[in-house]
């Protein structure tokens, strides 16, 4: 698979550079050259997309990989005759020829394309098939130039995935107590989850969950960017939050006074511009700490919910008085730290 | 726009500058920054209707809302605000028939400003027509906007430079707006009251004897 990867671009350059010498010498074929090789370059794709098959669909893979491949050099054949006329060249009955042999080779064409398209229909996605969003629509841009890029970054995600499932099973392995026998048999009952591609509604439900849970607390989830969610959080009249995800793992957060908006004048979701306050500033590093603290790669959704319960305890961030110092102001501000699994406010400075 | 307190700072020596040096002093110590001057002033007409109940109205500018001039309809009973353009005060002297103002009863407080952390301080000198009357101390928390979340946050810290002088209890104008979200008019009428109470001499212990301060 990964060298076919870099064929396709050179085989399309060739094709489009060729496919325009033909154009030049007939003009009425050029259309029909142009849609077959089009079709070609879709089917060419369309198998790299697909993430490691299992088992047996490998051999249909190979097969149909290398039916591509015949179908390729038959077009290229086909558009180098095109250009360069049939080989056994005859003066008085050069057209009628070369029209013979085209019809020939594209005959050929329709064949292999159709082969291929039934071993395509043999073929299966893997099942969780990486979900590019906006970005996938970078397969579907023909200029030439551009084209590595998505080769690149499909690379990219494989390579993140591989890190997120090497580091997920790490943490089992390194989380289990050793010295009970019964962490090394229950170690890989779990189903390896891949925190940042999951399905939408899997993030949806969780959040929703997540808003029944408190009264005075109100998300609303939004998807500004295609496929990763943005969290919009309203806590009383205390303050105001975004918090970004990657697939079900939180990315960034921003928290903002109650009169601070969080769109900007756009009328899109403001993710980066920081609260004008102090409070706030002080209140967006500690959750972002605490975002990073709660964050751990098995339990992903669990991590979420205590993340947002963290966060809820912020209502009372102007009314609690610090449990160390018992005052409510500390160099002029209100306890901006809350203990993770008490919850208990402190000060910066009065941290346990 | 944060909830505002305000709070006349007592002056038993009726030295004025001296008590705002003391109160400068004390904020710098909490590493305040000085950022610029501010004023309030209050001009209040009353109605020349023959009907006999005392109706007034206060003018009312500050320099937070430069563009701004608020006009507070007074019945005694219920205060009525009305927020308006600056070119409000052109239209006021086309009233004169129904309001006539008085000219010595043209009330001021002016001062330095102070930014401590999400704190706006402004230490004010409160003048009746050229005349010292009293200190009055305006703190203002920025980020939280409802008086119940915040007030007792506000206390300590308005305690921390102004000692035992404030009291542990809501100022009745709060103690009514407690769960509202605050706006400006609501400092702008805040000020309203504290001017009446030194006009009247009730709550300052300087003014038993009237006449001018300096
Ligand atoms: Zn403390």
């Amino acid at each position: 698979m990964c060298e076919e990867k870099g064929k396709p671009s050179i085989q399309y350059t060739r094709c489009r550079y060729e496919e325009r010498r033909a154009k030049a010498a007939f003009k009425c074929v050029p259309v029909l050259v142009f849609t077959v090789a089009r079709n070609v370059l879709k089917f060419s794709r369309a198998p790299s997309r697909m993430a490691a098959p299992e088992g047996s669909s490998v051999e249909v893979l190979t097969v149909s990989l290398n039916t591509l491949r015949s179908l390729r050099s038959t077009v290229t054949q086909f558009l180098k005759t095109l250009a360069e006329g049939p080989k056994y060249e005859n003066n008085q009955d050069g057209e009628g020829d070369l029209l013979e042999v085209t019809t020939k080779a594209m005959g050929e064409i329709r064949n292999k394309l159709r082969e291929l398209e039934t071993q395509m229909a043999g073929l299966t996605p893997s099942s969780v098939p990486v979900n590019l969003g906006n970005t996938g629509l970078l397969s579907l841009d023909p200029s030439p130039d551009k084209l590595p890029q998505y080769y690149q970054l499909l690379d990219c995600y494989t390579y993140m995935e591989k890190v997120h499932s090497y580091s997920t099973t790490l943490h089992s392995v390194l989380s289990a107590n050793n010295l009970k026998r019964s962490a090394l048999s229950a170690k890989r009952r779990r189903p390896i989850q891949l925190n940042h591609n999951v399905p939408q509604q899997q993030v949806d439900m969780l959040i929703q969950g997540i808003n029944q849970m408190f009264q005075d607390m109100n998300l609303t989830l939004s998807r500004p960017f295609g496929n990763n969610a943005v969290v919009q959080v309203a806590l009383g009249r205390v303050l105001k939050a975004v918090v970004t995800f990657k697939g079900i793992l939180i990315e960034w957060v921003v928290v903002r006074a109650h009169n601070e908006s969080l769109l900007d004048e756009d009328g899109k979701v403001d993710l980066y511009t920081p609260s004008q306050y102090k409070v706030f500033q002080k209140v967006t590093d500690n959750a972002n700490a605490a975002m990073l603290n709660f964050c751990s790669p098995g339990f992903s959704d669990l991590s979420v919910r205590s993340f947002f319960t963290w966060l809820h305890s912020f209502v009372s961030l102007f009314t609690d008085v610090c449990k160390k110092c018992n005052y409510h102001l500390h160099n002029h501000m209100p306890p901006t730290w809350r203990e993770f699994r008490t919850l208990d406010p402190f000060h910066e400075e009065c941290k346990p | 726009m944060g909830v505002t307190v305000l709070q006349i700072f007592p002056d038993s020596s009726r030295s004025g500058c001296l008590e705002t040096e003391k109160l400068h002093k004390r904020i710098m110590h909490l590493d305040a920054v000085q950022c610029g001057m501010f004023t309030v002033d209050c001009d209040t007409c009353y109605t020349v209707t023959q009907t006999g109940n005392n109706r007034k109205l206060h003018i009312v500018h500050n320099s937070e809302t430069p563009t701004t001039t608020y006009a507070i309809l007074d019945t005694g009973t219920k205060q009525i605000t009305l927020s308006a353009d600056y070119l409000f005060d052109l239209l006021l002297p086309r009233l004169d028939f129904m309001y006539q103002s008085k000219k010595n009863l043209k009330i001021e407080s002016k001062g330095a400003k102070y930014e401590i952390g999400d704190f706006v301080v402004k230490i004010g000198t409160v003048t009746m027509s050229g005349h010292y009357k009293a200190i009055l101390v305006e703190v203002e928390y920025l980020p939280c906007h409802t008086p119940a979340l915040c007030w007792s946050l506000m206390r300590e810290f308005m305690q921390s430079f102004m000692g035992s002088c404030v009291k542990p209890t809501l100022p009745s104008y709060l103690q009514n707006r407690l769960h509202d979200i605050h706006t400006p008019q609501d400092t702008v009428q805040q000020y309203v009251e504290k001017f009446n109470e030194i006009r009247e001499g009730t709550t300052f212990a300087g003014t038993q004897t009237t006449g001018s301060g300096s």
